[in-house]
């Protein structure tokens, strides 16, 4: 159970790669923002109420060829250090999501609060760099790909 | 130099500006240190529904404020469900009463809060003297003026240092940090990782420091959410708006914590 009185932080994650020079050393960056779900989608969303925040710059590693078997399994390597960098920014202090952390809030009050990451926002190809699939792949469930879009719903 | 506000978050590079907003935007104090989240009638038990008459303005539309009750209330067709009113539907509704009740609860005041920032609304120009300071301070940022160039115009006596209240640039940067006080929990750090062939670097923030960040910013101050809640219409559907509206955010509240802060919990 969470401790009595506690306040649960909703940490959401944003990811995108990308291209900051062409046809000049094909330059990327990878920045992962962080915001929380505390704060209202409008006030969160709106550029002016800086509610992002920069959280990191992710490794890059350079350009590997689908051909050639090494690098294919050098992009596995990649993957899987892409997931412990991952673990090292997110779970420095696994505590803090147990327990809580004394956090002073915007009104001069003290709260026990929980951080727990609980969204990612990233577009398709994100996903595939982020969970290590293949472009055809679902980032969501195990359908199969030549069922993709079978279960989409209109709302 | 930018001048930043820490009750509305706004960046100003003109001093003018910033004095101006001050003026117009934080006449009065209370409305930004108000507490938000108040749940009066949570052991009434009794329905409430928001009145848009009695509403005061708002940005959010999920959030419209309404006077006397809570800040984060709905449109006007929407029924709201405090904690005794979910206790009394279901058992299934009333396992999530029980921590509702106690969630984002208070465990203390922070110290000299309600003093620094009064001080700070009463004078914001008191790290510079006057505004001629910040606007000067202003020009020299904003010139790309170098550190070295900065340190010379005041060695040289054209700066009247008195007045500005700084005589190099580095106590410039210490009136810069002042403004900002919540920078210190967005320190960088630097990290390496090994893939096998090369040594790549990488730079984070801690996560934490980021949360402390956001929370302890004055401009959310209304905005912030610390309790889930449910919403319904009046057929008795549930409204989801916010994410302090889902289901799982209920759960969580009563479940067993058993996701942590690890990159695993991205799967789900």
């Amino acid at each position: 159970m969470l401790p009595p009185g506690a306040t649960v932080v909703r940490i959401i994650g944003i990811s995108d790669q990308t291209n900051l020079t062409n046809l000049s050393g094909d330059k990327k960056a990878w920045p992962v923002y962080i915001t929380i779900g505390n704060l209202p989608s409008a006030q969160r969303n709106s550029p002016g109420s800086m509610a992002v925040l920069p959280l990191a710059l992710l490794p890059l590693p350079p350009k590997l060829s689908k051909s050639s078997k090494a690098d294919r399994r050098q992009r596995k390597i990649n993957a899987d250090t892409l997931q412990d960098v991952h673990e090292l920014i997110f779970a420095r202090r696994p505590d803090v999501a147990h327990v809580g952390i004394p956090i002073d809030c915007a009104e001069g009050k003290v709260r026990l609060c929980l951080p727990i990451l609980s969204a990612w926002i990233a577009d398709h190809m994100e996903n595939v760099a982020l969970h290590a699939l293949k472009t055809n792949a679902c980032p969501k469930c195990q359908v199969l790909t030549n069922e993709l879009g079978t279960n989409a719903r209109s709302y | 130099m930018p001048s930043k506000c820490q009750f509305s978050h706004r960046k100003y590079s003109r001093s003018g500006g910033y004095e101006k907003h001050l003026r117009t935007a934080h006449a009065s104090l209370d409305i930004v240190l108000g507490s938000t989240v108040q749940y009066n009638n949570t052991q009434t038990g009794e329905l409430r529904n928001a009145d848009a008459s009695e509403g005061q303005d708002c940005d959010y539309e999920s959030d419209p404020c309404p006077a006397g009750l809570e800040p984060d209330a709905f449109c006007p067709d929407i029924a709201y469900e405090s904690a005794a009113e979910v206790f009394n539907t279901t058992s299934a509704s009333a396992r999530k009463q029980n921590h509702f009740e106690r969630a984002g609860e208070v465990i203390g005041d922070v110290a000299r809060f309600e003093d620094e920032h009064s001080n700070q609304c009463a004078d914001p120009w008191a790290l510079f003297n006057s505004a001629e300071g910040c606007k000067r301070g202003s020009w020299l940022i904003d010139g790309k003026v170098s550190k070295t160039g900065i340190n010379d115009y005041f060695s040289s006596g054209l700066g009247n240092a008195e007045s500005v209240a700084y005589s190099s640039m580095h106590l410039l940067e210490n009136h810069l940090r002042f403004l900002d006080p919540y920078s210190q929990y967005l320190q960088w750090f630097e990290g390496q990782v090994e893939d096998g062939q090369r040594t790549l670097p990488f730079f984070y923030c801690d996560v934490v420091g980021c949360v402390r960040n956001l929370l302890c910013q004055i401009a959310y101050g209304d905005d912030l959410i610390y309790v889930p809640r449910g919403e319904y219409d009046p057929s008795g559907q549930t409204i989801y708006a916010e994410m302090h509206t889902a289901d799982w955010w209920w759960d969580l509240q009563v479940e067993h914590l058993s996701r942590t802060l690890v990159w695993k919990t991205l799967a789900d």
